[in-house]
């Protein structure tokens, strides 16, 4: 089955079809970016633009973007940030959900979290951001964008911080800006020295421990296992999705699905495993090493397969 | 032929003493207040101030990518913003000097605010 929801920042879509002794649901984020070209006025070939599109900040170089030129930044940045975020995390099916049998067999898929990019030009309809980039004359090696603004070099590694052992802290920021755009906030966000409630933008907020400032929500470019959140929350989404779906659906009418749901609240047979209830309170954690759907066994023992298990085949 | 862009012996040598003089003290501002002496005229009083300021961000401001500093402002008689450039912002780091009249520069508080972009 392949299922679509649509947010604000992001389409999802899940699909159990691939699912199979070996192969786990698949969960795809979809973003739509639309690009529009910033150029010297005028038409000229070369001019200048603020930091920041601020008259107030300092004037960089800019050059004219050619066609060519747009085409292949927009194809590196789509490439480069597309593969970065693909394919990297796998949820942990920790609510018996989306169980099918094979071979005898009854299994419970994790959920792989897949990532596409589509660059389109501003103008095309149903972005889900969009984006101004400035084309940096060559003599320039830094300019100040933000979350709506980039620059042609944004793509390059660059050094961000030291970390306390003196050693230098690279990124690329578009790695992290398509981190922005899929609803993460930066690292140490929630910490004592970054609440939510304060500039979550600080410095402080990219990171204070070596650790959390090379993560890439950081000022690094390390993933870290709670950056599966965009994924995590779509998931959580379907699930929540389907239980009202089960319920709408469920004759003679809602309270013997309700009856259900208590009890499986409560905690049953393994059968429970099937009822949707279980869903609403699941973590679905997540991780970034493949694991490979389970038995109701293995999940009751709490075993994880992350090595390729031996499977009956039909 | 014009001999215009020479220095003098003795200017090298009184230059190389100002200069030591007010580096020396020179400590982190995190740990204890950084000092300098800037007993001279006007100009010159504020170079030194401004010496001592970039001394401290170069020591104390971990973050060295971006756009390096933008710009520094005096806000008021002892108080200056060094205003960093990075990605999506800019981080200000606001000094409070002490400038004794011996001419002695004290850095007496440094906070660090963001602007976001």
């Amino acid at each position: 089955m392949k299922s679509k929801l649509s947010f604000k920042h992001f389409d999802a879509e899940l699909n159990t079809d691939v699912c199979d002794a070996y192969n786990n649901a698949e969960l795809t984020l979809t973003l739509k970016m639309g690009f529009r070209q910033i150029n010297p006025a005028g038409g000229a070939a070369e001019g200048t633009y603020n930091d920041y599109g601020d008259a107030t900040a300092p004037a960089r170089k800019i050059i004219k973007w050619t066609d060519a030129s747009w085409k292949a930044w927009k194809a590196n940045f789509v490439k480069s940030a597309e593969s970065f975020w693909h394919g990297k995390f796998w949820l942990i099916n920790d609510a018996g959900a989306y169980s099918f049998a094979q071979a005898g067999e009854v299994y419970y898929p994790n959920v792989w979290c897949r990532f596409k990019l589509i660059g389109n030009d501003a103008t095309a309809a149903g972005n889900h951001h969009t984006i101004d980039v400035v084309r940096l004359h060559a003599s320039e090696s830094w300019f100040g964008s933000h979350s709506t603004l980039y620059d042609s070099k944004d793509t390059n590694l660059n050094q961000k911080k030291t970390d306390s052992k003196g050693k230098a802290v690279m990124q690329r920021a578009h790695v992290h800006e398509v981190g922005h755009l899929l609803g993460l906030d930066h690292v140490d966000v929630g910490k004592p020295h970054c609440l939510p409630t304060t500039d979550t933008n600080a410095s402080a907020c990219y990171g204070i421990a070596d650790v959390d400032m090379r993560s890439v929500m950081g000022s690094g470019m390390e993933l870290r296992e709670a950056f599966a959140y965009p994924w995590r929350e779509a998931l959580r989404a379907f699930t929540a999705a389907e239980l009202l779906m089960s319920i709408l659906n469920s004759p003679p009418g809602v309270a013997s699905t309700v009856k259900a749901l208590i009890a499986a609240a409560g905690g049953g047979p393994p059968q429970s495993l099937q009822i949707p209830v279980v869903l609403l309170t699941s973590v679905w954690p997540a991780k970034m090493k493949r694991h490979y759907p389970r038995t109701a066994d293995e999940i009751k023992a709490g075993k994880m397969i992350v090595s390729w298990p031996a499977r009956r085949v039909a | 032929m014009t001999f215009g862009n020479r220095i003098p012996a003795s200017a090298v040598a009184w230059t190389a003493i100002f200069w030591l003089a007010g580096l020396a003290p020179l400590q982190a501002s995190d740990n204890s207040p950084t000092t300098r002496n800037c007993k001279m005229d006007p100009i010159k009083q504020s170079v030194c101030i401004y010496q001592a300021i970039l001394e401290d961000v170069d020591k104390n401001y971990s973050q060295r990518g971006g756009g390096g500093i933008g710009r520094i402002v005096q806000n008021a008689t002892t108080t200056y913003s060094v205003h960093l450039l990075q990605e999506g912002r800019e981080d200000v780091r606001v000094y409070e000097v002490k400038i004794a009249e011996n001419g002695k520069v004290t850095i007496t508080n440094v906070t660090e605010k963001t602007v976001s972009h």
